[in-house]
């Protein structure tokens, strides 16, 4: 009979197939060595799940700022380098384009592979009002509720 | 998880300089990133800043990226290589200047992070994960906390599946005898 401890962590992240996992199951019920490693096993997932520093990474602030800095920020300095004149003009000239172009170009709203950066931005409010209120499992609930999180800010403040 | 727009997509478009598009995988990324590498490397401080490495070298990568489905392989991939190159210059490091306090406050800082385990056991466990052989540990954290498939953390690493396999089932193993006693497994 074929032992199962290749398999444990793949069976308890829910990711064996379904045939794969009644004969894990069915090897367990029957064999106490298998069943006491399985156990052990398990104690050990949750465990580990406690440790996560998914939680410490939540209460750092993005990073945003310092890697547009170092990419796209950089590649906007001849626009935001350029006297505050030039931008007006370049500025009022975009939205004037835009404008004259949603006037010519009627229907047909952007998909969402086509979406502008407005809806890039709302898209990313979504997820992260999904991801804390709903959470499926795993990493996702440990992300924190808002009570935990203000807790730790008051923590850091002291 | 159900992304309105892939994170392939928003690659093919960060590639032709799109900056929102590019934000939107940053903020998307970086928490699980972060996290992933704070237990890498054991420092807090460490992390953050190779989790913008991480995120700029996704950036200018983004024009060779293949638009394979497998975005989260690649990005983990990409902070698994620079996370172990660090540890290996802090290795050089400590043998070419071991007393060195800088090294010392890196590997051990204690900073928020310590404030935060208020749970004994929790600090027990990260301290028997941060003592995991690399390849070990990657492949744990990879499975565990970034729930990656075994061949999704095969090609993050540049391995076979039963490599992975092998690699999982031993960190396994070597997390269970170093709690033992410590932590009530079961
Ligand atoms: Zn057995």
């Amino acid at each position: 009979m074929k032992h199962i401890e290749p398999d444990i962590a793949r069976r308890l992240a829910g990711q064996l197939e379904p045939e794969q996992e009644r004969r894990f199951d069915a090897h367990v019920a029957e064999c106490p060595d298998c069943a006491r490693l399985v156990a052990e096993t398990r104690s050990l997932w949750d465990a580990l799940g406690d440790a996560s520093a998914v939680r410490d990474a939540q209460q750092v602030s993005s990073v945003w700022g310092a890697v547009q800095e170092r990419t796209t920020g950089r590649e906007g300095e001849w626009f935001f380098g350029a006297s505050h004149w030039v931008r007006s003009v370049l500025a009022v000239g975009t939205v004037a384009a835009g404008l004259v172009l949603s006037v010519l170009l009627p229907g047909g709203g952007p998909g969402p592979e086509s979406a502008g950066a407005a809806e890039l931005e709302s898209i990313w409010l979504e997820e992260s009002a999904w991801t804390t209120a709903a959470g499926e499992g795993g990493l996702e609930t440990l992300w924190l509720d808002a009570g935990l999180e203000s807790e730790a800010d008051s923590e850091e403040e002291r | 998880m159900n992304r309105v727009i892939e994170d392939d997509a928003l690659m093919a478009r960060t590639a032709q300089g799109e900056e929102a598009a590019f934000r939107l995988l940053v903020l998307r990324w970086e928490k699980d990133v972060l996290a992933f590498l704070i237990h890498m490397l054991g420092s807090r401080e460490e992390a953050e800043d190779l989790t913008q490495e991480t995120l700029v070298k996704v950036y200018r990568q983004a024009p060779r990226y293949r638009p394979e489905g497998k975005f989260k392989s690649w990005l983990f991939r990409v902070a698994g290589n620079l996370a172990r190159s660090r540890l290996r210059r802090r290795k050089i490091l400590r043998w070419v200047d071991f007393d060195s306090k800088s090294h010392d406050q890196a590997s051990s800082d204690p900073g928020p992070q310590r404030v935060l385990e208020a749970n004994e056991t929790a600090g027990a466990v990260r301290e028997a994960i941060a003592a995991l052989p690399e390849r070990q540990r990657q492949a744990l954290l990879l499975h565990r906390f970034q729930g990656l498939k075994y061949h999704e953390i095969a090609e993050a690493m540049d391995t076979t599946l039963p490599g992975v396999e092998s690699l999982i089932q031993r960190a396994l193993a070597g997390l269970r005898s170093e709690l033992a006693g410590k932590v009530e497994l079961s």
